[in-house]
This record gives structure tokens, sequence and C-alpha cells, in this order.
């Protein structure tokens, strides 16, 4: 042998054993991915209670896997919570229940073609959980949105038509349609939708855009418009989210928090008020601090109250909630001025009928007759625009119609009261408010665009 | 020949081959580690890194501006000169203390903060503009109303008309879904000021242009007109894209829908809609919407961030975002180009950063892997003058950056960049900065 050749069967020799290691590696899990607590934008609580899950995790328990993946995957980590699975497939290979979390894990760092393995793998074996029976129809839509996600659109739509159950994968469906320049087959998913959910926003907001495709401009402009006055959304999430949200909740200082929540509505303020005070000092965050300033409200301590509502100011700036907290304090410490500045400042920055309505009785104590009842016909403009935007016309109007008796020089109110009695066929009551609306503001767009269409109509 | 001689010759051939062999294994197996190596590498979750080191050709010195009161929700930075002394100064939106604040940069390097307004509801953009035509600059800020996601009507357009010492409100629009963005120009050719207006809503959200109707005692009028009713519009940058001489508007249009429009001026405040991109992924997460020549071709490009993961606190880097180059090729036709794949891009800025004549591109993170210290949050695109470019890092922190912006704040002649930091809870605020600027450095190039 040269001594090229034994340098050559060195390399060779070398390079196998590189091989061996790549294999050795790569054949099996590593370690547990470690978490650098230093840098983790986790809350300090909820690190601490899942490495306590770490320390009293047994390895041969694939249950105490399965749990401690949840608590990552609640959290973020999800190639620790992609590990535990992996452990739970090792340990326990016939019990597939967390074949679908582990697809999730996969999709949620973006490892699509990962995920779409594990959810055939739960489609073959015919798993009902973690969804019960609609587990493989989920599985269906989710391997399409993969498929969107790696914009291969016709595998997508293969997906997305073995999921026909589940609405949010027709109306997936519809959309690719609509973009493929098939708005026809899209409107009789829509249509199909629509019949079971006549509100959602959603499937009304495609509808116009699929007659719009196909040049029905009046059906388009009456799916818009039912879009608008509606409050139902479409759930954009996974079923399955909800766990992840309960397991947030069960976990460090949010769930001190959740006590206090339970504590207040079974009339414990006292233990209530201890346990916000010490989910607010673990972590502090301004739906806490404001329920906090609430509960010393409701246990006789107005000062406390303001104190913590200014801090939610400084820390986040004002909230029409923080500001409501610094009025009814004020008014328990006899300031009715401060509590008449502050829900002013609140209106500014979300009106609410309960605000108007605490504004006019102000007014009235204050001999302003004029005052109050320009803010109680706030109130009413106020309820009734919400009863309009949950598409609760009849009640719309009487609210609408209370408002501009009350006071007549708002311009919303009117075109809202035009709106309403458009759709409940007054059409010459709808023209007098639109009309009375454009005297106050002659520039309210929606009120000369709604106009110039009773104008149209009434010509055709 | 002996036959001595030819065994000799058959040991020589037979280790020739032998040889050849060896060396065919040896580099057959080289390749294959090689191969292995990088797919290993591929298969690592998160997204693609820049390249490794930093670029000799940029270097940066960095300043965080903090007040440690207010929580970390930055929604819009710019790099602007306001008070017109030859010096740039830096305009933010901040959401924590539903303020619009300058920095007025008095000498070189140092800054005083002023605040314009603090009584606006998440202020999500400003844009400066002399709206009343006095010879000073009036805010034109788009009011979000709220930082988390809400389909109520909260929005607003609040101008802030410039009175020299003070600031007057005027509210130019109400009564609509959160607005995201407003931008400024004559779009109908009269000569007086209009704003193209983002309402981005949440399940709801239009595109719509307003007006300008001029002032009558003491009241701006504007009259609202729609152009496009799609949730999530982002931004609405205008400029003349078809180079007739008129504003054009350009509008992306997020949340689910995940499109590009386009809204020609015609004239007389008459606009043809065009639906110029459409991403069949619907998750793709655009985040914000440029309009900028990157090939300096004398057409106005387009440039579209694609990062928003925000449906989660905890999200994950995805590999398909990233920065989408639209090279305008002229007669509303656009090509699209991916110049950049990073991790939770939100926001991209354009400016001469290694002064060599052609615009580099910015892109900060919202959401890397931020388990990771070493992703980068903030990356340069160098631009090789054919607009290739190679990603470099430019920092590590702060992280959560939702917004950028260039400009020459230390008259070097070559662009700086400030971003600005937005943190939710139940996020932590580890490794965050509301402000940070990174200033050229002249030493190290």
């Amino acid at each position: 042998m040269t001594r090229l050749q034994r340098l050559l069967v060195a390399a060779i020799a070398l390079e196998l054993a590189g091989l061996c290691l790549w294999w050795r590696r790569h054949s099996r899990p590593g370690p547990l991915p470690q978490i650098d607590w230093s840098v983790c934008m986790i809350e300090s609580t909820v690190a601490d209670e899942i490495r306590e899950m770490e320390k009293r995790l047994q390895p041969g328990n694939p249950a105490g896997w399965s749990e401690l993946a949840a608590a990552y995957r609640a959290f973020g980590l999800f190639p620790q919570a992609e590990y535990c699975y992996r452990q739970v497939d090792k340990l326990s290979p016939k019990d597939r229940s967390y074949l679908y979390y582990w697809a999730e894990c996969a999709d949620l760092m973006g490892r699509t073609r990962a995920a779409t393995k594990r959810y055939r793998q739960v489609i073959d074996a015919k798993l009902s959980v973690p969804l019960g029976i609609q587990t493989i129809q989920y599985c269906w839509l989710n391997i399409g949105q993969d498929r969107l996600r790696e914009e291969n659109v016709p595998a997508a739509m293969d997906a997305l038509r073995e999921a026909p159950d589940i609405p949010k994968a027709k109306f997936l469906l519809a959309r690719v349609l609509i973009r493929s320049g098939r708005a026809k087959e899209a409107i009789a998913l829509l249509d199909d939708l629509l019949r079971d959910s006549p509100g959602v926003i959603e499937y009304n907001q495609m509808k116009s855009w699929a007659e719009d495709e196909l040049g029905d401009q009046d059906a388009a402009q009456e799916f818009y418009e039912r879009s608008l006055r509606s409050r139902q959304e479409l759930s954009k999430s996974d079923p399955t989210y909800q766990e992840v949200l309960e397991r947030r909740k069960s976990m460090g200082s949010q769930s001190w928090h959740e006590k206090s929540l339970q504590l207040e509505t079974q009339g414990k303020l006292q233990d209530a008020l201890e346990w916000s005070r010490k989910a607010v000092q673990a972590f502090w965050a301004e739906d806490r601090a404001q329920e906090l300033a609430r509960l010393e409200l409701l246990t006789g301590h107005p000062k406390e109250a303001i104190a913590l509502a200014e801090e939610c100011v400084n820390r986040v700036g004002a909230s029409a909630k923080t500001l409501d907290i610094i009025g009814v304090a004020s008014v328990q410490l006899g300031d009715r001025a401060r509590a008449q500045r502050v829900w002013e400042q609140a209106i500014e920055l979300e009106p609410t009928p309960n605000l108007y309505g605490k504004l006019a009785e102000l007014r009235r104590l204050a001999d302003d007759a004029l005052g109050a009842a320009r803010y109680w016909s706030l109130e009413q403009y106020q309820t009734g625009k919400d009863a309009w935007l949950n598409n609760d016309l009849t009640a719309a109007r009487e609210h609408l119609e209370k408002a501009v008796a009350l006071y007549e020089g708002h311009p919303h109110t009117w075109f809202y009261l035009g709106q309403t009695r458009r759709f409940l066929g007054d059409i010459p009551g709808a023209k007098a408010a639109y009309r009375r609306c454009l005297q106050i503001n002659p520039d309210h767009g929606r009120a000369l665009r709604a106009w110039e269409r009773l104008n149209q109509e009434s010509r055709k | 020949m002996s036959k001595s001689r030819v065994q000799s010759a058959r040991n020589r051939c037979s280790g020739k081959g032998t040889t050849i062999s060896l060396m065919l294994m040896a580099c057959g197996l080289a390749v294959l580690l090689c191969v292995l190596g990088r797919l290993a590498k591929l298969a690592s979750p998160g997204s693609r890194r820049p390249a490794p080191g930093i670029s000799s050709k940029a270097a940066f010195d960095k300043t965080a501006f903090d007040d440690h009161k207010s929580a970390v929700r930055v929604a819009n930075v710019q790099i602007v000169d306001f008070d017109r002394d030859g010096l740039n100064d830096i305009l933010v939106c901040d959401s924590a203390r539903n303020a619009v604040i300058l920095y007025r940069q008095t000498s070189s390097g140092q800054f005083t903060e002023r605040v314009l307004a603090d009584n606006l509801k998440c202020p999500a953009h400003a844009t400066v503009v002399d709206l009343d035509k006095d010879g000073d600059l009036d805010v034109v800020v788009a009011v979000l109303g709220s930082i988390f996601p809400w389909d109520e009507l909260v929005g607003r357009v609040v101008l802030l008309e410039n009175e020299g010492d003070h600031f007057t409100q005027h509210v130019l629009l109400d009564d609509v879904r959160r607005v995201a963005d407003v931008e400024a120009g004559d779009l109908d050719g009269d000569g007086d000021i209009d704003l193209a207006v983002a309402v981005f809503g949440y399940a709801r959200g239009e595109v719509l242009w307003l007006e300008n109707l001029g002032k009558k005692d003491g009241q701006w009028r504007f009259r609202d007109h729609q152009l496009l009713d799609r949730p999530g519009v982002i931004h609405v940058p205008v400029g003349d894209l078809d180079g007739d001489g008129d504003l054009d508007i350009a509008a992306v249009v997020s949340q689910d829908e995940e499109e590009l429009w386009t809204f020609e001026n015609l004239g007389q405040g008459r606009f043809k809609p065009r639906r110029i991109y459409a991403s069949p992924n619907y998750d793709v997460g655009s985040a914000g919407l440029l309009m900028c020549d990157l090939d300096q071709d004398g057409k106005l490009d387009l440039l579209l961030p694609q990062g928003d993961n925000l449906e989660d606190p905890y999200a994950w880097p995805q590999p398909y975002h990233g920065c989408l180059w639209f090279k305008n090729l002229g007669n509303w036709r656009f090509e699209s180009k991916r110049i950049a794949s990073f991790g939770g891009t939100y926001a991209a800025a354009v400016g001469d950063l290694d002064g060599d004549g052609d615009p580099d591109v910015v892109l900060v993170s919202l959401c890397n892997d931020w388990s990771d210290p070493t992703r980068p949050s903030v990356v340069w695109l160098e631009n090789d003058g054919h607009q290739n470019f190679k990603m470099w890092p430019i920092d590590t922190t702060p992280i959560g950056l939702i917004t950028v912006a260039c400009g020459d704040l230390n008259k070097d002649g070559r662009a700086d960049i400030v971003a600005g930091s937005l943190i939710l809870p139940p996020i932590t605020e580890r490794r965050v900065e509301r402000i940070t600027t990174w200033v050229s450095r002249k030493d190290k190039r």
C-alpha cells in the first residue's frame, strides 16, 4: 500500500466515523433542548412552575411527558414540546392521542411537511382524539392550510374538500375558489354557510366580494351592508387553542388572577383582593391592575383605587375603563369636578352608554338641563348604535329616535337613524334622517352615499 | 517482456486503480457528509439566518431612548427635519403614552423630547405635511383606538395643526374602525392636500380617501370616499406609480386576504382599483408597504415586509417571512422578487447604508425565535447595485421591533437607523427598548 493509499484509507475511516456520529445524532432524539431562562420571555412564576414540572417528571411515565408537553406548548416552547411527544411515542406507541398536538407543534414552527406527516398518521389510524369525530376533518383542514402556506393551491383545495363539515374549511375553500376565478362555486359554499349562520361577518363579506367578481353590484352591496350589521366573527383559531388558553390561565401569576376573579363571584372580596394583589405584584398587566383597582373600590378604598388607576395611565396610557375607575372613585371621595373631567376624557377614547349616562347625571346634579339632555341623547345614540351593530333594527330605531328627540344636532345619530329606517323599509323616514344629517354635516361621506343610493333606487 | 516485468506493470495498474477507487470513495463520503450537514441545518426550526459576522461596509453606534416608566409600545418611528433647522429629528407614535412625541435634535446626537399630543388612543402613524400651507409642518395622525384586535368603531384621523407654540387638534374622521395609516397628497388635483386612509379594523376595514374641502369657521372639512372594503389595511402610501404626474395610492391588505392593491388616479377624484398581488398563503402576515425606487429606474416600486405573527403572544418565525420587492415594470405591471427571508419581519426602510450610491434595505423583526439570543432583530440588505441583496446582521437587541426608519441623523451622508419595539403582555419586557438608534460610524468602516 502506498503512502497516498494509506492517507486515503485514514480519510475514509474518519469520514465513516463522522457518518456514524451523524447517524447516532439523528437516529435517536438528543437531550431535551435546553431553555435559556435568562433570555426567555416567559414570566418568572410560569418559568418556576415549568422547572418544577421538569424536576418532578419520571422519565418512564408517558403521562408525565404529555403533561410537560402541554405546558411547553402553551408557552411557545415548541422544540421542547416536540421532544416530549417523541418520548411519549417511544414509551407508549399504541396511545396515539398526542399525534395531533405533535403535528400542531410542527405547524407552529413552520414545518409544514413534518406536520402533515403526523396529521396523515392521525387520519390513517382513524383517531377520534382530541376533537371527537371531527378530528379527521380538522386534520384535513390543517393539511389544506399547510399546502396554502406552501402556495400549493390545488393540493390545498383537495385537502379542504375532505373537511366538508368544518365551516372554516368550507369558508377557506370559498376564498380560494374566488381567487381562482370560480366565484359561482364559492357562492354555493357561502350560501350553505349563511344558511346555518346568517350573521357571521366574514361569510357576508366574502359573499359580497364573490358577487362583485360576478358583476352583481346590488347583491354585493346588500351583503356588504349585512356584514356591517353584525358582531359575530368566524373563529380563526383551532379548537385545541382553547386548551392552550386554559393551560395559561392555570399557571403562574395568571392563575392567581383567575382565582381572584372566582373569589369575587363568590362574594369573598377580601380574599379576592389578596390574590389580585399577589398577581399584580408578580406580573403587572393593565387588566390585572384594573381588576385590583375595582376590588379596592368595592371594598371601600377609593384612594387606593385611584393610585392603581393612575399607575395604569402612566404605564400604558389612559383607557376608558381606567378613567371610569378614577371617575367612580372621585365621586366616592366627593370630587365631582374630577369625575366629570375624567369621564369626558374617557368618552373621547371609547364612548359607552354607561359613561354618557354618568355624565348626564352629573350635569343634572349641576342644574344644567341642556347639558344633561345632550348626554342622555348620546347615551341613547350609543345604545342605538350598539343595537344596530347587532342587527337589532327595531331596538336601534327606538333608541335613535329617543336620541334625536333629546338633542338633534348630532350628525351620526341621524345617519344611523337613516340607515335603520331604510333597512326597516321606511324610505321617506330614511330620506328625512339623511337630509338632516347632511344639513348638520354636508361632508358626511356615508350619508351622501346612502342618499345617492336611495335616489338611484327610487329612479329605477 | 519478462514475466516479472509484466507482473510489476499489472501491480502498478492495479495500485493506480485502488488509489482512484479510494479517492472516489473519500470524495463521495465527503460530499455525503456535506449534504447531510446542510440538510440538518435546513431542518432546524425558525427563520433562515443572515450571513455570519458583521459587514465591514457599515458599522453603527447604538443609543437607546428609554423613559423606563411607560410600557414598551412604540407603534411608529420616522426621521424627519420637523423644525427645518437642518438636523433630522425623530417623530414617534407611542401607544403606551397615547402620544405623538418629537425627539428634536438640538445638536449632533442630542435630542430633547416634545410631546405634540398625549390624548390620542394608540396613535399608529403620523404623517408630517404642511396641510394648511402656512409654512410650518403639521401632523396628521392615524388613531388606532385600541392596540389589541378589536372591530369596534374606535378609530380616528386627527390633525395636529402647528400654531407655533402649540398644536391645535381637529378630528377629521371618526366613527370608523381602527385607523392604521394616513398619507397626504393632492389626490384630486385641486391644489390642496387630501388624505388617503387605511382603516385596519379587524374583521372589517376599508381604504378611504378624504377630500379636502378647506377650513370654514375654524373647522376643517373633509369628505370621505370609500375605495375598497377589506379588513386589515395597514399602509396606504401615496406616489406617482404610473409617471403621469398625479398621485396614485397603493394599499396592503393583511389579516386573511394578503393582497396588494393600487388605485390609479384618473383625475377629479376618480380612482381605478387593481389588485396587483394576492398571496395564496393567507398566513404570510403582510406587515407594511413602502413606496421607493429601489432600482433607481425612475419608477416607484413597492416593498412588502411579511412576518406579522401576532395571532398568539408566543408566535414563532416562519420560513416564508421576509421581504418582497415589487419592481414597477410600467403600465401597472409589477414583478415580485423575494429579497430576504427573515423570521418575523415587521417593517422595512430604505437608505444608502454603505455609502455606495445605491439604496439598501433595513428589516426589523417582531417575532424571531427570541429564546435564541443570537437571532438578529435588525438586519440590512446590502444592494450590489443590481438589486442582488446580501443580508447582514446589525443587532440582536432590542427585540420585538415593529417599526424602522432610515435617515441621516449625523449628517455624514449615510443613512442611519431608528427603530421602535412593541411588547404586549403576557410577554415580559426583557431585552427591549422603546426607541433605539444605530448611527453610522465613520472610524470603523
